[in-house]
């Protein structure tokens, strides 16, 4: 027995958390990568070419990398938030990650019926994020792989991934540094959002004001030589009923606003892109579709 | 900072790590500078504006204490401008938005119109972490000071690193300067065993804490969030039983942290927590139960009230007022008042029929009075917890109306209850002082202790529930 007994305790404590860290599925600890995630795109201070703006259809439906891939040297950055609005707020966010001495600006904003509401146009969780105090940033983000090797288990969980009863999560996510969130489900349920969104406008459908406020930034970035483009994030026939029909949205009427105000807009071939959900794309079509965005872009305007 | 977050264990880290060679210096000075230094950074990583009450309360009984010494004629004057600087913080920033509160609703009561709690400024309604548990302890120190029993301290780093110093700072236990100050005079170097022993401490504090409490507490939260949920007679039993655990957990686990690293620093800090829940009777109770506060009560206002010197309706009258008046200590509540009160009920209901002695004499007759005790003690829980005296009462009657209504068994709810069970085990097994590694070889016991702290560390590592602040802070 050692005479100092507790640094050897520490050292068995190491070696046994091992085999812990083993026991553990990637999503797990998906929580913790999460927040980092966040943090790190909140306290981004880079600025770049191109910037996304918009809510988890945004997020989660444009790899800024596959964007990217035919376009030299242009920086993309994806700065959806979820459940997002366009409030001016978070319009002026999207203006600050312009990189403004770069002879090539564009704003992308993907515009849902969602993120035209009065409730979302006060960005919650932009807020949110925005508002978490320094420190616990700091230690999300620099110290997060620690939180994630030793990320506590339920005791239910524990004693169900011992005796293997405990299946693969269905949700997989893998988080990027330039702003997507790569989403998949392993048995998809394309009709599992219908089931939020039936009362999703209830009380709160698509604002004029809040369409207001967005045409004037677009007008205001034009007007500054940024480009402006939109387009209505691909989602399922059903989603998109509800959006028009409990939402009162309506994308010919927004689209001829938007190309008023100097914007270009982007008709989306809606059932072309394959979702999880119903509503977000899956990680295969998300790749397909910024791609295709990125070729849909240049064909009207040919600088990109 | 909480002991259960990251940045204490870096802080703990460097600390002890210069503890190390600070501990050797001959100049006590340097040691105490230190000491007030490394409480102040681990108090201001909160709001570092508070760091300014502590110093004004302190730097009021450092003087007090001073002038109580130098000047013997007018001792009293001292005491008293240092009694009313620490009442009044408290007043300030604990009470002044509840007084104002029922102060608009009485004068409402006899139709006069008043709107002071509005007019309260925001800055009184913060509540400042640990004001009840520093403030107590810096009170004590004056009124040792003037009953002749402690010598005042000339130098001010040394008083506050008694008052300040962050182990107990925030949430106890509240330690007497008699027993705290003379040890900081000279940081013994310490032992293996006493290093083994503090470890211990800590892992069984966080043990409590994080494991325990932390995964009782969504079960508990989530009945009380909704208090209709059900009427549920065995539910609200479930509930209040979990409550009982989690706040124990996390306030005794608390302390046993607070007293290991104590002994990691070379101080020894009385026992704050003797399992409560083997109590035969309310008396004992308390006399188990957040030992150093009971203590404080006992003889800074029960014993100078008169105890039970001044006969036996006295004794009740004066034990009312501690009771009541360590209720409001707890928070600026009618609940906590109520809970106060309902145990000097009990207290005074057992002096007058001595129930607990009557029990004692019968077979089996023990186990009836902790069982009674503890009846008692969960009802009294019922108001601890609850947001008003009216939810207390009304989950009173969901508890002694059994056998109506359903719940539906969440994740959180099985949980809780796998980790009450685990509660319930751990007192029983401590209750019939089952101790199996007694029964190894002597070599063997050094490697069962060890292999029962890795078990322990094991577990506040991958079972710990979501981390919670501690619920006595907010006391």
């Amino acid at each position: 027995m050692p005479k100092e007994r507790i640094p050897y305790l520490f050292l068995l404590t190491l070696l046994l958390s091992v085999p812990f860290y083993f026991l553990r599925d990637e999503m797990d600890t998906e929580t913790i990568r999460k927040n980092r995630y966040w943090a790190i795109k909140t306290r981004n201070t880079q600025t770049y070419d191109i910037v996304f703006g918009g809510d988890s259809r945004t997020f989660r439906g444009i790899s800024p990398a596959h964007f990217a891939a035919g376009l030299e040297g242009r920086r993309v950055y994806n700065y959806a938030y979820w459940a997002n609005g366009f409030g001016t707020d978070y319009l002026e966010g999207v203006e600050s990650k312009i990189d403004t001495t770069s002879p090539f600006q564009m704003i992308i904003l993907g515009i849902t019926p969602h993120s035209l509401t009065e409730k979302t146009a006060r960005s919650p969780h932009y807020h949110f994020e925005i508002s978490r105090a320094r420190k616990s940033t700091v230690q999300t983000v620099f110290l997060s792989w620690l939180e994630e090797y030793f990320a506590p288990y339920g005791i239910i969980e524990l004693s169900e991934k011992l005796t293997g009863r405990s299946g693969p999560h269905n949700k997989r996510i893998i988080y990027h540094d330039d702003g997507w969130v790569e989403t998949w489900w392993i048995k998809p349920d394309t009709m599992n959002a219908a089931k939020s969104y039936k009362n999703l406008f209830e009380g709160d459908p698509v604002s004029d004001a809040v369409i207001a406020d967005l045409m004037e930034y677009v007008e205001r970035w034009t007007g500054r030589g940024i480009y402006v483009v939109g387009f209505r994030p691909p989602a399922s026939y059903t989603i998109r009923q509800y959006e028009e029909l409990r939402g009162g949205f309506s994308e010919p009427a927004l689209t001829k606003r938007f190309r008023e105000a100097g914007g270009v807009w982007l008709d989306v071939p809606p059932e072309d892109y394959r979702t999880y959900d119903g509503s977000h794309l899956e990680h295969h079509a998300a790749m397909q579709f910024s791609s295709d965005l990125a070729r849909m872009i240049r064909e009207k305007i040919p600088e990109l | 900072m909480l002991f259960n977050s990251l940045v204490f264990l870096v802080f703990a880290g460097i600390f002890f790590l210069l503890l190390y060679f600070i501990r050797r210096t001959k100049k006590p000075g340097i040691r105490w500078a230190f000491l007030v230094a490394a409480s102040f950074v681990f108090y201001g990583w909160w709001d570092w504006r508070f760091l300014f009450l502590i110093l004004a309360s302190g730097l009021i009984d450092y003087f007090g204490a001073l002038g109580i010494g130098r000047y013997p004629q007018r001792r009293k004057w001292f005491l008293l401008f240092s009694l009313l600087g620490n009442v009044g913080s408290l007043a300030i920033f604990k009470y002044s938005g509840f007084v104002a509160e029922n102060l608009d609703r009485l004068l409402g009561l006899i139709g006069m119109q008043s709107h002071l709690a509005e007019q309260v400024p925001p800055f009184m309604l913060l509540l400042p972490v640990g004001i009840s548990f520093y403030t107590f302890q810096s009170m004590s120190y004056t009124i040792d000071v003037y009953r002749g029993r402690l010598k005042p301290t000339r130098n001010v780093l040394h008083f506050f690193s008694y008052l300040s110093l962050f182990p107990q700072l925030v949430a106890g236990p509240i330690v007497r300067a008699r027993d705290l100050m003379p040890q900081l005079e000279k940081l013994r170097p310490t032992t293996e065993a006493e290093r083994w022993n503090g470890f211990k401490l800590i892992i069984i504090g966080f043990f409590k804490k994080v494991v325990l409490a932390d995964n009782i507490a969504p079960m508990v939260n989530s009945g009380f969030a909704n208090i209709h949920l059900t009427d549920n007679g065995p539910f609200w039993w479930m509930m209040i039983l979990g409550f009982a655990f989690q706040i124990y957990f996390d306030f005794s686990g608390y302390s046993d942290i607070a007293r290991g690293l104590a002994k990691w620093m070379g101080l020894h800090f009385r026992l704050n927590f003797n399992h409560p829940y083997h109590s035969r009777s309310l008396r004992e109770f308390w006399s188990r139960w957040h030992i150093s506060l009971s203590t404080w009560f006992r003889d800074y206002l029960y014993i100078p009230l008169g105890g039970s010197r001044k006969g036996r309706w006295n004794a009740h009258v004066f034990m009312w007022i501690t009771m009541v008046v360590s209720g409001l200590w707890h928070g600026a509540a009618w609940t906590f008042i109520t809970w106060g009160a309902l145990h000097a009920l009990y207290i005074s209901l057992e002096r007058l029929t001595r129930w607990p002695a009557i029990l004692a004499r019968w077979r089996g007759g023990t186990l009836l009075s902790i069982l009674l005790t503890n009846v008692l003690v969960l009802v009294g829980w019922v108001f601890f917890r609850a947001d008003s005296n009216g939810d207390a009462f009304t989950i009173l009657r969901h508890m002694f109306t059994p056998w109506e209504g359903e719940f539906a068994m969440g994740a959180e709810i099985r949980n809780g209850m796998i980790w009450l069970l685990v509660s319930l085990c751990i007192e029983l097994i401590t209750y019939f002082r089952l101790k199996p590694h007694l029964f190894l070889p002597a070599g063997w016991q050094r490697v069962a202790d060890m292999g029962y702290v890795l078990l322990m560390l094991l577990a506040c590592i991958y079972l710990r529930g979501e981390g919670n602040v501690f619920i006595y802070f907010q006391f």
